[in-house]
Formats: structure tokens, C-alpha cells, sequence
């Protein structure tokens, strides 16, 4: 399995929705680090697990750019199968985000 | 008034059945001799007298706790950190300032929807977590901006009375 842990591969601080709103936005974690890790995961048959603990929270700004956006990218039932989220810190992010996948779905062209 | 007539009509069926056992006792040689049904009769009403009791307190337990989840939501949002926002403020620590705000609400609130569904308050629950989502996704949208966000304090604000009316109406249906 490969995991990202966000507040150790990317930032403790993760930020707004956008590279031009600031620092460490939910575009630049996809486009970084969420896609490579995602593509690596879909070529070697594995599951990718997402690490959301050890930060100060996440605006959701972030989180729907980020995994809602991979969702807009790529096939939405794949991404559901090969995404696995990890957070004791706050375990209702994890239905959140599961809820940003499915929407993807609906603004999608 | 209510709690002194119960207490009334409790103390008296104590003396009164209190009376009858020893008066039973005295007078009665055959006071011990119990047949099978009366045994099974007495040992399971104590037995459903009992478990009616535990129910009942763990009822209230429930509803203490619930109580100080409520207690904890309101702290949260009557803070004046929950909706005021200096326009010289860091924007880092604002941002983590918000983002702590967000994960202690929603953790708290999480808990708050599975008392709303043993405890009868459900609706009121998915209010409070429909007011805080509106007011997070406001937030997350503009989390860097500090400029922008210095200037939604009545926007913010009106979330936090909501969620703060709203956790008084649980309160006060809880008991």
C-alpha cells in the first residue's frame, strides 16, 4: 500500500482551495503529490492511503480540491476503490470526503 | 412542590408497606413459607424494578452528557474568535486558528448527532450541523484571506447565535 501522510509530505498547514489564494493549496497537493502518488498507486494494483492526522485541520475548502478534484480527473468509482483515509484527529472527514468524490461526479463535464 | 408530593407519596408507600411486613411477621406463623410462584413473583419483580432503574439512569447519563456537549458547543461559538477576525492578524495563525475551531466543532457535533438520535433531538442536531457546515465552507473559501474575512463578522456572527440558539432549545427539551 502507499500512503501520503499530508502534515509530513506536504504541510501541517493546509491551506485554501486555489494556487493563487496562497501557500499550500488544495490544487498544488493534488497536482504534487496527491496525482504522482495516485497514478502509482493505479499502475501497481495498490491501494492509496491517505494520512489526515498530525496537522492543525483542514478548510474545505482544500479537501474538496484536492480529492474532489482528482474525482473531476479520473474515474470516480476507481478513485473511491483505491483512496483509503486514515484520521483519528477528526474521523468525520472521512465521510466528507467521500461525499466530495460522489459530488465530483455531478459537475463533471 | 411537584418533587416534595412525590417524595410524599414515595415515603408513605415505604411505611406503609414497611407496616404490613412486620405487622405479616408478628402475626403470621407461616411468614417464610413461600410457594414457587410467589418466589419467582417477587424475585422478578425486583429483578424488572431494578433493570427499569439502570435504564432510567443511563438514560440521564446520556442526556448529562449530551448536556455538556451542548455547553462545549456554545463555548466554541460565543467566542469572539469564532466570528471576529483583526484585519492585522497573522494569516497563518488565523488559519490555524479556524482549522483547530473547525476539527473541535465538528468532532463535537459528530457526537451531538448520535445523542440526537437516542435522545429525540435529531432535527435540532442536523440544524446545528447544517449551520456549522455553512459557516466552515464560508470560511474555508476565504481561509487566507484575512482582509475579506475581518470583514464578514455579521455573516459569521449570524452562525454562531443560530448554533448558539439552537443549542438552548436542545437544553432545554432534554429534561
Amino acid at each position: 500500500m502507499i500512503v501520503i501522510n499530508i502534515s509530513k509530505d506536504f504541510t501541517d498547514t493546509p491551506g485554501a482551495r486555489y494556487k493563487s489564494e496562497g501557500e499550500y493549496s488544495g490544487e498544488l497537493f493534488r497536482e504534487t503529490i496527491l496525482i504522482p502518488k495516485y497514478v502509482e498507486a493505479i499502475a501497481s494494483k495498490s491501494q492509496l492511503k491517505v494520512e489526515l492526522d498530525g496537522g492543525y485541520g483542514y478548510a474545505t475548502s482544500f479537501l474538496e480540491e484536492s480529492f474532489g478534484g482528482l474525482a473531476r480527473e479520473y474515474d470516480i468509482q476507481e478513485v473511491l476503490r483505491t483512496l483509503v483515509f486514515e484520521s483519528n484527529d477528526e474521523p468525520g472527514l472521512i465521510n466528507e470526503i467521500t461525499e466530495y468524490i460522489k459530488m465530483a461526479r455531478r459537475e463533471r463535464k | 412542590m411537584k418533587t416534595w408530593t412525590i417524595k410524599l407519596i414515595v415515603g408513605g408507600c415505604f411505611i406503609l408497606a414497611l407496616v404490613v411486613t412486620v405487622t405479616s411477621f408478628f402475626c403470621n406463623d407461616d411468614f417464610w413459607k413461600v410457594n414457587a410462584a410467589q418466589a419467582l413473583t417477587l424475585i422478578l419483580t425486583i429483578c424488572i424494578a431494578f433493570w427499569a432503574t439502570q435504564l432510567k439512569n443511563d438514560v440521564r447519563k446520556k442526556k448529562e452528557h449530551a448536556e455538556q456537549i451542548l455547553k462545549k458547543i456554545q463555548a466554541i461559538v460565543n467566542n469572539d474568535g469564532f466570528y471576529y477576525v483583526s484585519a492585522e492578524s497573522d494569516a497563518i495563525e488565523t488559519q490555524k486558528r479556524m482549522t483547530m475551531t473547525f476539527r473541535s466543532l465538528n468532532n463535537s457535533i459528530d457526537l451531538l448527532k448520535k445523542y440526537g438520535q437516542e435522545l429525540g433531538f435529531k432535527v435540532n442536531a442536523e440544524y446545528i450541523e447544517k449551520e456549522f457546515k455553512d459557516y466552515r465552507d464560508f470560511v474555508s473559501e476565504h481561509i487566507t484571506d484575512v482582509d475579506y474575512l475581518s470583514r464578514s463578522e455579521s455573516t459569521l456572527r449570524k452562525h454562531s447565535e443560530n448554533i448558539d440558539n439552537k443549542c438552548d432549545i436542545i437544553i432545554w427539551g432534554l429534561y
